[in-house]
């Protein structure tokens, strides 16, 4: 009998998987332990394939859990689920080479590959699993986050399983985070970037989370880039929100409150960003020319003082 | 031969320079004060800046806050740099100040102290993102102005100054530029150059220097066989060597080796003469302020005006340097150690046993000699000319030489049961050690010369005063005996400064016991008088 899992990936497989905004591998996925409880629970009440369900999602959620194999090589043994059983028992002997259960669990294996051989049709997606984990690690070497997560959505739906699933994970999310920063310190550093080069740090930053890898500021980080490329779309209301959000999620980091008050300021509303700027940036040299020029369209004698006062304690220098 | 940099020569001078980096380029030039309460020198150095400019060049420059309103009329920064997705930035201030349309903004913070007048200068261009400070200070207001701003406004005269020998210090207007060979950017009109080099006569030479062009001077130094360089102040001293006058102020010449008579007078100041003796390949220097006469008022061009103008009264008494007397006076704090002698006046020590039922104590030296040593410090402070006070002293004294004292009891108290025998009624060999402290003591002082007298007197606690036998095998009382006295000393102290704050201390004491054991039962009086001597520092 053909797992309904292993359909669904063969199927996906062949149309191509496309990047998916859902978690892959760790934490993202759910518990792992309350989803082994919950199994452990369907598993007694013999309802086997519900039972492999959660096993298999623990088996995503925390890949280095061995044990969780075996037990999900049972539920689906038990629910007539043979190649995925065996596909089970074959990555938990491989993970386990000394495990007090280890015997029984490969005679368990053999009487399940000896059913498996006489299961008619059923999909060997062994050497396809090779070809994709070349894959991934070919596009990780070459830094093409977005081939290597591909691959690894590719692994995931055709139903790949084992310890080194949580490994890829861990490195594509490394590997994504590290090019999301890179964009977000130019921006930061306030380089001018494309809108392009903006919205890309979104996707690579998904894919941090969907493997779990995703730092606790990422939301703001994400909130902030989007911002700056709505602020370059001139969608100015909707960077303002964005740049609000990326500062209430990480509000130690003062350019988002600057670039805040920039989209305030391009949508009109000069006085309010004069009164954000000069509540929390008021040292800040942009805040001292939105001052001035603010002064200066009031009026030529304030104009003055204000451009006087910027001068001289921005670009007095007593000699030395 | 010119020496001084004249108004006219400097309105000159101000006009070609100001012309020559205003002509073409606009300069905002804001005034601030460099010391709070001297805003009205902004005025002051607007109006100069004013002055100094020529109609040209003035029409270009935009001089204080005023006319920079007026400048910025009309002006409005359309689009904020760093405000928008294509012109992020951190520092717009360049860039903003850039659209206003200014070549040049020279900030100037400007005070007045006892130095004369005393300017800050920084040139910023903001379209080169550029800024270049400088100060100078000097006695007239616009010579320093003129020579801050001089520093930071391109001027494209140059000055090439060479001699022979090289090495020569080069003075431009009195002021220090460099060394020769020297070549140096400066104000183009006329300049007062000076070659200066020890040894070698120095040569002053009044040259005009072309806008945006070269000047050159190559001298050579003739060597003299000594120089004389002297330096006479009220403004208008004389000078006369040898009978002879050579000149007014100031006087740099060679002159033989051997014995001159200098002599410098000036109207309403005490002449001044002095036999020297130069020597060959020598430069013997004099800087010389005549004294004025008590009762003169006398003005001196060279000090700072005032807001009152240039006349400043002289006090009657000359400035002079601190006599030995003052200097001693001026140490205010001390602090000393020494060797301490006392001696017993009285034929009474009285300590108690304490924790006993007998109440023993001592009571009579049995020896005739009663002496006592050991060391002492102090540290006080004079909180007036005459008067201070000893903040503490502490002494520790033990027997010079070898004590017997009498045993008795309270009146009324039974002798001491030790082991079931009664215990001795008199120790031969006692060790005793006392400590005592002062504090507060009024100190009152003269002083002449580097010598300073004083008298000092003490509330005093003689504590820890332990008396024990001193041999082993004798230790009837094992605890000894214990006294706790309040007296009062006077200590008499003569202290000679024999380097800078070190000075030797001598002191003679004497002191009182006013109460404790030894007053108490049927006063058994006592007093001691000694003397201290050692090292201390005053500061």
């Amino acid at each position: 009998m053909a797992s309904k899992k292993l359909l669904t990936g063969l199927l996906l497989s062949l149309v191509g998987a496309p990047a998916m905004a859902e978690p892959m591998v760790g934490a993202g996925v759910g518990n792992a332990d309350t989803l082994i409880s919950e199994g452990s629970k369907l598993f007694n009440q013999k309802n086997y394939r519900k039972a492999a369900d959660s096993f298999f999602k623990a088996t995503r959620a925390n890949p280095a859990t061995v044990q969780t194999y075996l037990q999900l090589a049972r539920a689906d043994m038990l629910a007539k689920e043979i190649p995925q059983a065996c596909y089970a028992y074959r990555v938990y002997l491989k993970a386990t080479p000394e495990s007090p259960e280890r015997k029984k669990a490969a005679a368990e294996s053999d009487q399940c590959e000896r059913q498996l051989k006489s299961v008619k049709g059923a999909p060997d997606l062994v050497q396809k699993y090779v070809e994709t984990k070349a894959s991934f690690f070919a596009a990780l070497e070459a830094n093409s986050i977005k081939a290597a997560s591909d691959a690894l959505h590719t692994l995931v739906k055709d139903g790949f399983m084992g310890p080194e699933l949580g490994d890829m994970g861990q490195k594509l999310g490394v590997a994504a985070i590290a090019a999301a920063d890179a964009i977000h310190k130019r921006a930061v550093a306030n380089e001018t970037l494309s809108s392009e080069v903006l919205r890309s740090a979104r996707p690579l930053y998904q894919t941090a989370t969907d493997v779990g890898a995703s730092p606790a500021d990422t939301a703001a980080r994400m909130a902030y880039l989007d911002g700056l490329g709505a602020l370059s779309d001139k969608e100015y209301k909707k960077a303002e929100t964005l740049f609000s959000d990326a500062s209430k999620g990480d509000p130690s980091n003062k350019e988002y409150v600057f670039s805040r008050g920039a989209a305030l300021y391009q949508a009109g509303d000069a006085q309010g960003a004069i009164k954000l700027l000069d509540g929390e940036l008021k040292d800040d040299p942009r805040t001292a020319v939105l001052r001035s020029s603010m002064a200066l369209g009031h009026a030529a004698d304030n104009g003055a003082s204000e451009l006087e006062k910027l001068l001289f304690t921005t670009r007095f220098t007593p000699e030395k | 031969m010119q020496r001084t940099f004249r108004h006219g020569g400097m309105l000159l001078v101000a006009a070609l320079f100001f012309a020559n980096i205003a002509a073409a380029e606009t300069t905002v030039w804001l005034v601030r004060p460099l010391y709070p309460g001297q805003e009205a020198l902004v005025d002051r150095t607007e109006k100069a800046l004013d002055k100094l400019m020529p109609g040209d060049a003035r029409k270009n420059a935009i001089i204080g806050q005023k006319e920079l309103a007026a400048a910025l009329k009309g002006k409005k920064a359309d689009s904020l740099p760093c405000f928008s997705a294509e012109s992020r930035c951190a520092d717009p201030i360049d860039a903003y100040v850039a659209t206003l349309g200014f070549d040049r903004i020279v900030l100037i913070q400007g005070g007045q102290d006892e130095a004369g007048f005393k300017y800050r200068v920084t040139a910023y261009e903001a379209q080169n993102k550029k800024t270049t400070p400088a100060s100078a200070t000097n006695a007239v207001l616009e010579r320093a102005l003129l020579g801050a701003v001089a520093k930071v406004v391109p001027a494209a005269s140059t000055l090439e100054v060479k001699s022979n020998p090289p090495g020569a210090t080069v003075y431009i207007d009195d002021v220090k530029v460099g060394t020769t060979p020297l070549n140096t950017q400066v104000l183009p009109g006329e300049r007062v150059v000076r070659l200066d080099l020890k040894l070698h006569q120095p040569i002053e030479e009044t040259i005009i220097i072309p806008i945006r062009g070269t000047a050159a001077i190559e001298k050579s130094l003739e060597k003299v066989a000594a120089r004389l360089v002297i330096t006479a102040s009220p403004s208008g001293a004389t000078i006369a060597i040898d009978g002879q006058p050579i000149g007014k102020d100031k006087m740099d010449r060679g002159i033989l080796p051997g014995k001159h008579v200098i002599r410098i007078t000036a109207d309403n100041h005490k002449a001044f003469e002095q036999s020297i003796e130069v020597k060959a390949d020598e430069q013997y220097v004099m800087d010389k302020t005549l004294e004025p006469l008590p009762g003169a008022i006398v003005s001196d061009p060279n000090r700072p005006p005032t807001e009152k103008g240039n006349a400043l009264v002289n006090k009657v008494e000359p400035s002079t340097p601190p006599t030995e007397t003052e200097l001693t006076y001026e140490k205010k704090s001390y602090i000393h150690l020494g060797y301490e002698f006392a001696q017993f006046e009285g034929p009474h020590l009285v300590a108690i046993r304490f924790g006993t039922d007998g109440v023993g104590r001592t009571e009579r030296f049995t020896t005739p000699s009663r002496q006592l040593h050991g060391v002492s410090f102090e540290y006080g402070t004079f909180v007036a000319k005459y008067f201070g006070f000893g903040i503490i002293g502490a002494s520790y004294l033990t027997n010079a030489d070898t004590y017997g004292m009498d045993i008795g009891y309270a009146p009324g108290k039974m002798p001491e049961i030790i082991n079931g025998v009664v215990a001795p009624n008199r120790l031969d060999d006692v060790r005793i050690h006392l400590a005592r402290i002062r504090a507060l003591a009024p100190h009152f002082r003269f002083a002449f010369w580097k010598m300073q007298l004083g008298i000092e007197i003490a509330p005093e606690f003689q504590s820890g005063g332990i008396i024990e036998s001193a041999k082993e095998q004798d230790r009837a009382y094992r605890d000894g005996f214990l006294t706790l006295d309040f007296m009062i000393s006077g200590r008499f102290n003569v202290r000679c400064y024999i380097y800078e704050g070190l000075f030797v201390n001598l002191s003679a004491n004497y002191t009182y016991y006013i109460t404790g054991p030894t007053t108490d039962a049927n006063v058994h009086s006592n007093s001691t008088w000694g003397f201290n001597g050692g090292l201390g520092y005053g500061f």
